[in-house]
């Protein structure tokens, strides 16, 4: 469930966003469009609790988190939001398998086997779990990030760009990913692009 | 998965520069320990064997030579005083205790020195097998005479004469007998033989004039006279009185030592001054790994952040990497410390037959471990200042 209410931000006096209300029940996808510089990446970090909005609130499963102390916002963070980057960021002194590790720890889930050797298996990694990140392909590295995003379980799923540098083949393989994963926590899938090729995948769209 | 893990995995990702600051901060741990350390014991040892000998009265010559021979058995005496002579200033009312020594003669490399009883009693041992000796020919020998030659009680030996070990002038018709074997007391008596003085007249005469026992001895002569006195007024009159009114001199074994720790004090303080140096050195390399790490791979630390990961965790992060990095180098360094240490502790029991041990060690090892602990504090305070001023939002949406 997400919730946000008259967001706005702003960098400096010049330049301020005032974002659009949205409100999604639980399970619900959301595909935000819109050109690049119109506060997209901006909105998806307000969502994330990266940035704190100016004004206005953003409720994540009626927990408001444009209020909360920073230690607890880490905290909810790691427990609720899972993003998935453009070009998938991830710990170049660990194998796959130990970022898997890593990404639980920090969210604070013990139990942690199953659930790393689950995803691989899903996201058809398992080949090169013991390898570092630097080892893998493009296509490797774009399913370790959504493994990354969604092996906590979160409430959101927000995914930056995930499609732009994919061929149309890989780029519906990935939003299929993307939805199955959703689907199976129930959480919210929330995708902002400039990629206008997936505009028919969702029902549910915002432009910006 | 925990902190500690990923700062392991993080250094050995980058194994060439671990190495590097690895190296060198344990050099330098293991020199300033061992500096220090050598240096507690060199003076420690001296300082012990003076056994409250306050003054030596012997032959003219250096007198740094005749406390290190009369009282430290490490070099050749002065020359020898007649025993009349020097009984008359033994009378002196300042002074408490008077012991002739007569040396000159040796067993396989362990100085024999012809004295008194007071000599075993000034050395603060007694005799744990056996007896004191009571006629000529009749030794007692330090604890590590015994176990190094393997000599007991009723073993019969003959002597050299000189200082050191030699076949060609050996006393071979008069053996020594051992009649006692003294306690141990990590001094310099535990390697020697000690005799009465008319042994060592006795051997001399054989070797100079041929048979004579009926001889007075009161024209013989002694190496050197060790004083105590009763009180410090004699420490104040009675050398510059016998170095004046005297054919003689008199020696004050604690001044000619601190003299002598005064020369051998600046080597060590440079090498102390250098160990300082590196570890100056690698406390910087250290950080600037710290500090690369944390300005190289900003990405990953927002990332964590992202994961839900507090600033502090970061800061843990980098803290347990200087940590690691830190204790395995202290480890090395103790290590290469005590293996030096005990490399030249064993080449000196096997030239001077003294068996040293290491001094409050563990002092100097807790010491040094807390002063590493603060340079990686020190190292990691300014190498995570950048995760103060960290920007997550810029940091991931660069390239992303």
């Amino acid at each position: 469930m997400l919730k946000t209410v008259d967001v706005t931000f702003s960098y400096t006096k010049e330049s301020s966003f005032k974002f659009p209300n949205i409100k999604l029940t639980s399970g619900q996808s959301l595909l935000i469009l819109g050109k690049s510089g119109i506060g997209k990446t901006t909105l998806l970090h307000l969502l994330a609790g990266i940035l704190s909005p100016d004004n206005g609130n953003i409720f994540i499963n009626d927990t408001d988190i444009s209020n909360m102390g920073s230690k607890k916002l880490d905290v909810f963070r790691g427990k609720n939001i899972g993003i998935i980057f453009q070009n998938t960021i991830a710990v170049s002194s660990l194998t796959i398998y130990e970022n898997l590790q890593a990404r639980m720890y920090f969210s604070g889930i013990s139990k942690q086997k199953e659930v790393i050797e689950n995803i691989l298996e899903q996201l058809d990694l398992a080949s090169v779990k013991k390898q570092k990140p630097n080892t893998l392909s493009t296509g490797q590295l774009q399913r370790l990030g959504i493994a990354l995003g969604v092996i906590h379980k979160p409430a959101i799923i927000l995914a930056d760009e995930p499609t732009s540098s994919l061929d149309d083949e890989n780029c519906e393989l990935v939003i299929e990913l993307l939805k199955s994963q959703a689907k199976k926590s129930n959480a919210n899938l929330i995708i902002i692009t400039h990629d206008q090729r997936i505009k028919n995948s969702f029902s549910n769209t915002l432009a910006l | 998965m925990n902190i500690v893990k990923l700062s392991y995995k993080n250094i050995i990702a980058k194994p060439l520069q671990t190495f590097l600051t690895v190296l060198i901060l344990s050099l330098s741990i293991g020199l300033l320990l061992g500096v220090k350390q050598l240096n507690k014991v060199f003076e420690s040892q001296l300082q012990q064997s003076l056994n409250g000998v306050d003054m030596v009265v012997g032959a003219k010559g250096s007198p740094l030579q005749l406390v290190l021979s009369t009282v430290l058995h490490i070099d050749n005496p002065t020359g020898n005083i007649p025993y009349n002579k020097a009984k008359e200033i033994a009378e002196n009312k300042y002074i408490q205790e008077a012991i002739p020594i007569s040396i000159g003669d040796n067993y396989k490399g362990y100085k024999i020195v012809g004295t008194t009883a007071g000599f075993v009693n000034l050395h603060k041992t007694e005799i744990e097998a056996g007896v004191l000796f009571n006629t000529p020919y009749e030794v007692v020998i330090g604890n590590a005479v015994s176990e190094n030659l393997n000599l007991n009680i009723g073993d019969t030996f003959s002597s050299s004469h000189g200082m050191i070990e030699n076949a060609i002038e050996s006393h071979d018709e008069y053996p020594l007998k051992v009649v006692g074997i003294l306690k141990p007391t990590q001094n310099v008596v535990d390697r020697l033989i000690l005799t009465n003085l008319e042994s060592i007249w006795h051997l001399h005469e054989h070797v100079s004039e041929g048979s004579n026992h009926d001889h007075s001895h009161d024209d013989e002569d002694i190496t050197a006279l060790l004083i105590k006195f009763k009180n410090k007024r004699g420490l104040l009159r009675l050398p510059r009185s016998i170095n004046e009114n005297t054919p003689f001199q008199a020696a004050l074994p604690k001044y000619q030592l601190d003299k002598l720790f005064k020369l051998t004090a600046i080597g060590a303080k440079a090498i102390t001054w250098i160990a300082l140096s590196i570890l100056f050195v690698s406390g910087i390399s250290m950080f600037v790994s710290l500090y690369r790490m944390v300005k190289e791979r900003a990405k990953e630390l927002a990332l964590i952040r992202t994961y839900g990961a507090s600033r502090n965790k970061l800061i843990l992060l980098v803290f347990s990497e200087g940590l690691l990095v830190g204790i395995s180098s202290f480890f090395l360094g103790v290590l290469l410390a005590t293996f030096s240490l005990q490399t030249i502790f064993s080449l000196i029991k096997d030239m001077y037959k003294q068996q040293i041990y290491l001094l409050e060690y563990h002092i100097d090892i807790l010491d040094l471990l807390l002063f590493i602990f603060g340079i990686i504090i020190i190292a990691t305070l300014i190498a995570i200042r950048p995760i103060f001023k960290m920007d997550i939002s810029k940091i991931i949406s660069h390239e992303s």
